[in-house]
């Protein structure tokens, strides 16, 4: 895997009220490649979607860019996508 | 990168649920005693206490708790007003212990002074929800239900409140319809619409039918009340039947979310599992209340058993099983994001108990129901004797979870399952 590049799929769920930016999420997540990462920007930190990432057989990185801004990082279990990808966006 | 902050709208919710739990089991230690009066064992007790200690204690604290955390949560902002929300906790408690000590010495005047006290409780929940924590821009769906159920909380205290003080003669069944139906259970169609997806990594089916859905159920409430007050039975019937196709339409949401799309969990979560119990006793109790009200036969108490354990105690305690143990996760572990592993939600909580505990309170239920049927009271009050054990050890599990929250560390984590909110690679 790590031969192989990286892509990232980037999507920006801050519009959306809840519960859309979950199911936003989860619609990308199905369709997720083993050499894909998904990248998720929202103003709020997911936090009702974190606890259940690793049941569903994801890793993921969060990050909190500034007050109202959020960065969710996520790929398939058993993959080593964690470093940033080649950038093409779904 | 900013540190993740653990927000603190999240206490007063935390307070609210375990000071519910203990009221469950003070409910279900009264129940009993009515149960074994019943049989010449014991002097009878008067039926108003659990029924005040049930519907305003048990079943009103965690729609309360729960609205602080859903209110800011869904509208994506801080809950304003936070130290307000202490002093309604105090003056909804007071209210309670109050009415439950005016009861017990047959004091009139101590329960209109309390239940007054409880009122304004009520009345700064509503200030506090719809004053300062509602945007216009911002309301959903669920929030539009939780408005509604603010407005019937309102209505049906109003209404207790003058005929404890002698002002009114409306009668009990109007409140406890208001409080049920209006106030909690139009709660629970607002948070299963939104939570029930959440915890089930699904999408909600037919979005239309749930808005159309709204307007059912709040017509069906109010045709109730309506029957109650000056109607009489044709507007009790028909707001009955109403409310029934109300749940119906809500049930069908609701297992069309749960059965279509992509199965993201290996299997159904807890919470989801007693919510759809809930759910199924919601349809029965619902048209239960229709054949209470057309045909002279006294099923009543079964009526209210089925509604308050069966459709209630369900709901509640599912949504207490993610509410709580998500609560100490965020307040625990968000600070600790990136650093170092976390656990599962899951296993902040015993899941085998959970699951064992879903079946045992569905069957007690039943053999209770089944003890009211043949007026077999000992029957009642062993089913209500499992409940009360059963409520127990849950309230002892809550406790030592919250009092854990601050030791979270990963010394004491499980080895499997743990997720790492910031692995680097695979695993």
């Amino acid at each position: 895997m790590t031969d192989k590049a990286v892509k990232t799929v980037r999507i920006d769920v801050t519009p959306l009220s809840p519960p859309k930016p979950m199911e936003e999420v989860l619609k990308h997540l199905d369709k997720l490649g083993d050499d894909e990462v998904l990248e998720v920007t929202n103003d709020l930190p997911f936090i009702h979607l974190l606890p259940k990432l690793g049941e569903m057989g994801f890793d993921h990185k969060l990050e909190q860019l500034a007050e109202k801004s959020f960065l969710l990082r996520l790929w398939r279990r058993g993959t080593r996508n964690s470093e940033e990808g080649t950038g093409s966006t779904r | 990168m900013m540190p993740i902050v653990p927000t603190t709208l999240v206490r007063i919710t935390r307070v609210y649920l375990l000071t519910a739990l203990a009221y469950l089991v003070l409910t279900l230690a009264l129940s009993i005693l009515a149960a074994a009066s019943g049989t010449s064992l014991l002097p009878a007790l008067d039926a108003n206490l659990f029924w005040y200690i049930g519907v305003l204690g048990w079943v009103s604290l965690p729609v309360m708790g729960a609205f602080y955390q859903f209110f800011p949560t869904l509208q994506g902002e801080d809950l304003h007003a936070e130290k307000l929300t202490f002093l309604q906790y105090g003056l909804i408690n007071l209210g309670i212990l109050g009415i439950l000590g005016s009861l017990l010495i047959g004091n009139r005047n101590g329960l209109g002074l309390f239940t007054t006290i409880y009122a304004l409780g009520a009345f700064l929940l509503a200030f506090i929800l719809l004053g300062r924590n509602t945007i216009p821009s911002k309301v959903t769906l669920s929030i539009r239900f939780f408005m509604a159920a603010v407005v019937y909380l309102l209505a049906g205290v109003t209404i207790l409140t003058l005929n404890n003080l002698g002002l009114a003669s409306l009668g009990r069944p109007v409140v406890s319809h208001l409080l049920l139906i209006g106030w909690a259970v139009m709660a629970v169609f607002g948070a299963q619409y939104i939570m029930l997806p959440m915890l089930q990594l699904k999408t909600l089916a037919w979005e239309s039918l749930a808005k159309v859905q709204f307007f059912v159920a709040n017509l069906g409430v109010i045709g109730l009340a309506w029957g109650f007050v000056r109607g009489g039975t044709p507007f009790i019937a028909g707001g009955g039947a109403v409310v029934f196709l109300a749940c119906v339409l809500f049930v069908a949401v609701i297992w069309r979310s749960v059965t279509t799309g992509p199965s993201r969990l290996p299997k159904l979560d807890i919470s989801v599992k007693f919510f759809l119990a809930g759910d199924a006793h919601l349809v029965l109790v619902s048209l239960l209340g229709i054949v209470v009200a057309l045909l002279s036969i006294n099923l009543s108490t079964v009526h209210m058993h089925l509604a308050l354990i069966g459709v209630l105690t369900n709901v509640i305690i599912g949504a207490m099983y993610h509410i709580l143990p998500f609560l100490v996760w965020w307040e625990t572990y968000a600070g600790k994001v990136g650093l170092e592993q976390v656990p599962l939600l899951k296993e902040l909580f015993n899941e085998s108990f959970a699951n064992f505990s879903f079946y045992a309170w569905n069957i007690s239920l039943w053999v209770m129901i089944a003890g009211f049927l043949f007026a077999q009271y000992y029957v009642v009050a062993i089913a209500g004797v499992v409940e009360l054990i059963l409520a127990a050890i849950l309230l002892g599990q809550m406790l030592n979870l919250v009092a854990r929250r601050k030791s979270g560390s990963t010394s004491n984590q499980p080895k499997g399952g743990a997720m790492n909110l910031n692995a680097s690679g695979g695993n």
